[in-house]
């Protein structure tokens, strides 16, 4: 994953007299799919943890029984029947678009994750642009969940896609003010030069306007996973399932893979713009980066079966009149601080 | 009617509400033991009037009370003692040698129970009248005796 070792490798390759394509290719592959079972098994381990955060909270027990006391292999008992389940594509649906939904959803999680820095060196691309890359990158499901929403011929998948699409694209513009913040303060579009900026100590949830930041990110962030309490387009009491009523086997299993694996990006690069990604003591850099993110995923499961859901006006209100002109006045305070040089 | 707040001070009234929320549930979450119980797995508590599965008693030498007078079945109201049948009392008092009960029919209504002369039956037993076929919710005498008293040398 860092460049060291690949530039090592294709030194070798092409040493060898073998083009570099080649080279290239078996090395991309071998990273996605590195990340692609990282995801995999992040995403079994969350389910997990949510029904058994959730159970904690409502004073029942969760999963107890499969494979052990804590029942650790429920969520993989329960793919494996996701994957055994007749795949049902309804009559009245459009067929092209309704099959490509699911991947059009999941693609785009899978790619957010290249710029996830698990340590210094572990990071697939640290690209020029990495925040920017995140924020064009993780706007792209939307454009899966209409496909799905308007493909299924369905009325609550419709009106599920539609709120996903009003509500993605108006919390997209306070999300991406919270990171100019960041990035306003660290000088740098790179992921690992805003990691570096945040070295010794100095996170940047310590530094005084971007707590601001942090607590505009933490909502946006809730509302782009599509969670409690901005969870409208899959309103359960109210739409059935939202945009995703009519699939069923592997095709929801992908919707639902995509959506925990976008809440654990979500934690994750928090975890990168606010806590000093994987700085800390003793610990190896990957496990206080998992740490982190996994503390964070708590706290927005916390949040989930806490708060009730809010009307739709609500959330759109919310968003343009509340959060865009406190994320304006956020970026305008950072920018402030930072040309007085202080910190 | 009462002035709404401004928007700021709504904005904190919501926030300070939130955390409110949030502090419930954190104390739901560190409550132990849970209000769920773990029923397979550990045994479920009962209250002292509960009616569960029949019990046959015994007396204090350890025979059984029940003397298959039939009383119970006559005031049954939804036949779920299906079968009495004494013993052949060969020089002592009769008591039953079969006895059948119904958990599938019984509406535990605990006549039966007011019915018997002799305080033979009790339906305080577990809860569990559950069986994989209609036949098995038939339960003997065997199955619902109490267990044998200890002498005090036994239990030493």
């Amino acid at each position: 994953m860092s460049v060291g070792p690949y530039l090592r490798l294709t030194a070798w390759w092409q040493a060898s007299g073998w083009p570099t394509w080649i080279a290239d290719t078996i090395w991309m592959v071998l990273m996605a799919a590195i990340v692609t079972v990282f995801i995999m098994v992040t995403v079994l381990v969350l389910v997990w943890l949510e029904r058994k955060v959730s159970g904690d909270i409502q004073s029942r027990v969760g999963p107890n029984r499969v494979g052990g006391r804590f029942g650790p292999l429920q969520t993989a008992a329960d793919a494996l029947k996701l994957l055994m389940k007749e795949d049902i594509i309804a009559e009245g649906t459009d067929k092209v678009v309704f099959i490509l939904a699911p991947f059009v959803v999941f693609v785009p999680t899978l790619l957010v994750f290249m710029v996830v820095p698990f340590s210094g060196t572990w990071i697939v691309s640290d690209l020029n642009l990495g925040v920017l890359f995140v924020v064009a990158v993780s706007a792209f499901p939307v454009v899966g969940l209409i496909m799905a929403g308007w493909s299924s011929n369905n009325k609550y998948a419709i009106m599920g896609a539609l709120r996903a699409a009003a509500q993605s694209l108006s919390y997209e513009v306070p999300l991406l003010m919270a990171m100019v913040c960041v990035v306003v303060a660290a000088g740098s579009l790179r992921i690992g030069d805003i990691v570096e900026a945040q070295r010794g100590g100095h996170w940047f949830i310590l530094r005084f306007p971007l707590q601001l930041a942090f607590v505009i990110y933490f909502i946006t962030a809730l509302a782009e996973v599509n969670r409690v309490p901005f969870d409208l387009p899959e309103a359960e009491s109210e739409l059935v399932a939202g945009y995703h009523v009519e699939y069923s086997g592997m095709r929801f299993a992908f919707f639902f893979l995509a959506e925990f694996a976008h809440l654990f990006f979500v934690s994750a690069f928090c975890a990168t713009l606010f806590f000093g990604a994987w700085e800390g003591p003793w610990l190896p850099p990957v496990a206080w980066f998992l740490i982190k993110s996994y503390a964070i995923v708590i706290v927005i499961m916390w949040v989930r079966w806490t708060l009730p859901r809010l009307r739709i006006d609500q959330v759109m209100s919310f968003a343009w009149k509340l959060l865009v002109p406190v994320g304006l006045a956020a970026v305008m305070l950072t920018a402030l601080v930072r040309m007085q040089g202080r910190w | 009617m009462a002035r709404r707040p401004g928007l700021i001070a709504d904005v904190f009234i919501g926030l300070w509400s939130i955390f409110q929320g949030l502090g419930v549930t954190l104390s739901n979450w560190l409550r132990r033991p849970r209000i769920t119980e773990d029923y397979p797995a550990k045994p479920a508590y009962t209250y002292p009037r509960f009616r569960g599965r029949m019990v046959h008693k015994r007396d204090e030498t350890g025979r059984l009370k029940c003397t298959a007078c039939l009383a119970c079945q006559k005031a049954c109201p939804t036949l779920a003692i299906p079968h009495i049948k004494g013993d052949d009392n060969k020089g002592r008092e009769k008591r039953a040698a079969e006895y059948i009960w119904d958990g599938g029919r019984c509406l535990f209504c605990n006549l039966c129970v007011e019915a018997c002369p002799f305080g033979a039956i009790t339906l305080n037993g577990t809860f569990s009248t559950v069986g994989e076929s209609r036949e098995n919710t038939h339960f003997s005498l065997e199955e619902m005796l109490e267990p044998e008293p200890q002498t005090a040398g036994e239990a030493a």
